[in-house]
């Protein structure tokens, strides 16, 4: 069986990786060192070497690349802070991308069930449903990614890390675009339906929500105990703070669409109302609680 | 071969004095001491930059990246005036121990 053919750039592209794996360096220093690197197998090929041998000797005097990546990261100590900081912000707006997706999903269900004229409990209940697959999917999405066996196309995937900012950039332009689109079911769902109605399915929606919401979180914080053995120091330390302020996040803008957004609502009966303010009450105070208890 | 010590301590006055020929880049850097030492000064060639990215922090040297005449991006490198500060007072010191052991070396042995 033949060789393949050696081929420069997958070998440079798999040298720059060993740079970004243990402790990650800024792009640039990387890129500056890519050029030497290619000057030096030009040069090495011009005394006769093959390109593999080139290669070979030229990654050689380039040195490790852990001890490089080490001094370059005591030159520049906000680098490895900061490039830490990014991707988890970028894991932030992942996971608010994927809420947002599911209520969103569960506010589609419900407005499609309503043109069937389903009472609003029954709707309200389609709507947690439709909102605990569409997380469910993600939480599997989630797992097969992360404990994955095989890693599938790589250079892919390398490219779009590569671009973080693009990356981030992209994740929040369609955070924001869901935001906008989950903020307008309400509003459409309020003039197809009785106060009635509306009422029972926010009822349900916004407790069922929750739960799926929960259920969801509990499914990530398996995947961090199953990871928590491997990771570095500083990321374990700041990863349970993360999980609090998605935490504080999520429980501090209570869903106040049921009430504010339908003029109707002062007509809803006076019980269905009760429980309504009820649970609004809770929210508010669970959104208190962890204000009060995390944020001081 | 140099000790690692000595290539720890001869970098910076090294990089600075080539710098003083005009601006250059990591490669060409290093191709420029491998000739004038004769191929007996070398480097691992990688731990340059992190050595170069400290002198620039340190207000001794300026970047820009910029395209070669072959069309390739290199990062250039060009002295500040720091840079010619520490580098007088470095040639200072290198002088110091030179002369003094040359003068000892010289000395005709009292055996």
């Amino acid at each position: 069986m033949a060789t393949p053919p050696f081929d420069l750039n997958l070998a440079i592209h798999q040298w720059r990786r060993r740079f970004t794996q243990a402790t990650p360096v800024r792009g640039d220093s990387i890129d500056e060192m890519e050029a030497h690197l290619r000057d030096s197998v030009a040069a090495l090929q011009r005394q006769s070497l093959t390109q593999e041998e080139a290669f070979l000797v030229a990654s050689r005097r380039m040195g490790p690349s852990d001890t490089i990546t080490a001094e370059l990261a005591k030159v520049h100590p906000g680098d490895v802070r900061r490039n830490r900081a990014g991707w988890m912000l970028a894991g932030v707006f992942v996971f608010i991308l994927i809420t947002d997706f599911a209520s969103l999903v569960s506010g589609m269900t419900v407005l499609l069930g309503n043109l069937w004229s389903i009472d609003g409990l029954r709707l309200g209940w389609l709507g947690v449903v439709a909102s605990g697959l569409a997380l469910t999917a993600a939480a599997l999405a989630i797992f097969s990614v992360v404990f994955g066996r095989k890693s599938s196309n790589t250079a892919v995937s390398d490219r779009w890390l590569a671009k973080p900012a693009f990356l981030t950039t992209a994740l929040l332009g369609t955070v924001i675009a869901l935001k906008l689109a989950g903020g307008a079911i309400p509003i459409l769902l309020a003039r197809q339906m009785s106060p009635t109605g509306l009422g029972g399915v926010y009822t349900v929606l916004g407790w069922g929500g929750l739960v799926a919401q929960v259920l969801f979180l509990a499914a990530l914080a398996l995947v961090f105990v199953r990871l928590a053995s491997q990771l570095v120091a500083p990321t374990r330390s700041l990863a349970p703070l993360i999980l609090v302020a998605l935490l504080v996040s999520q429980g501090a803008e209570p869903r106040v669409e049921a009430q504010t957004t339908t003029p109707q609502a002062a007509e809803t009966k006076s019980s269905q109302r009760a429980t309504l303010d009820q649970a609004m009450k809770l929210w508010q105070a669970v959104g208190k609680g962890f204000k009060h208890s995390f944020l001081k | 071969m140099l000790s690692k010590e000595l290539v720890a301590a001869s970098t910076v006055p090294l990089v600075l004095s080539v710098l003083t020929e005009g601006e250059c880049y990591g490669y060409a850097l290093i191709q420029r001491i491998k000739e004038l030492s004769g191929g007996r000064i070398q480097w691992t060639e990688g731990m340059l930059y992190p050595v170069l990215h400290w002198m620039e922090k340190e207000g001794m040297i300026a970047s820009e990246w910029r395209e070669s005449e072959s069309g390739r991006k290199r990062k250039y490198y060009r002295l500040k005036t720091e840079g010619r500060t520490a580098l007088l007072e470095e040639q200072q010191q290198w002088l110091t121990v030179h002369e003094t052991l040359k003068k000892l070396w010289q000395l005709p042995r009292s055996t």
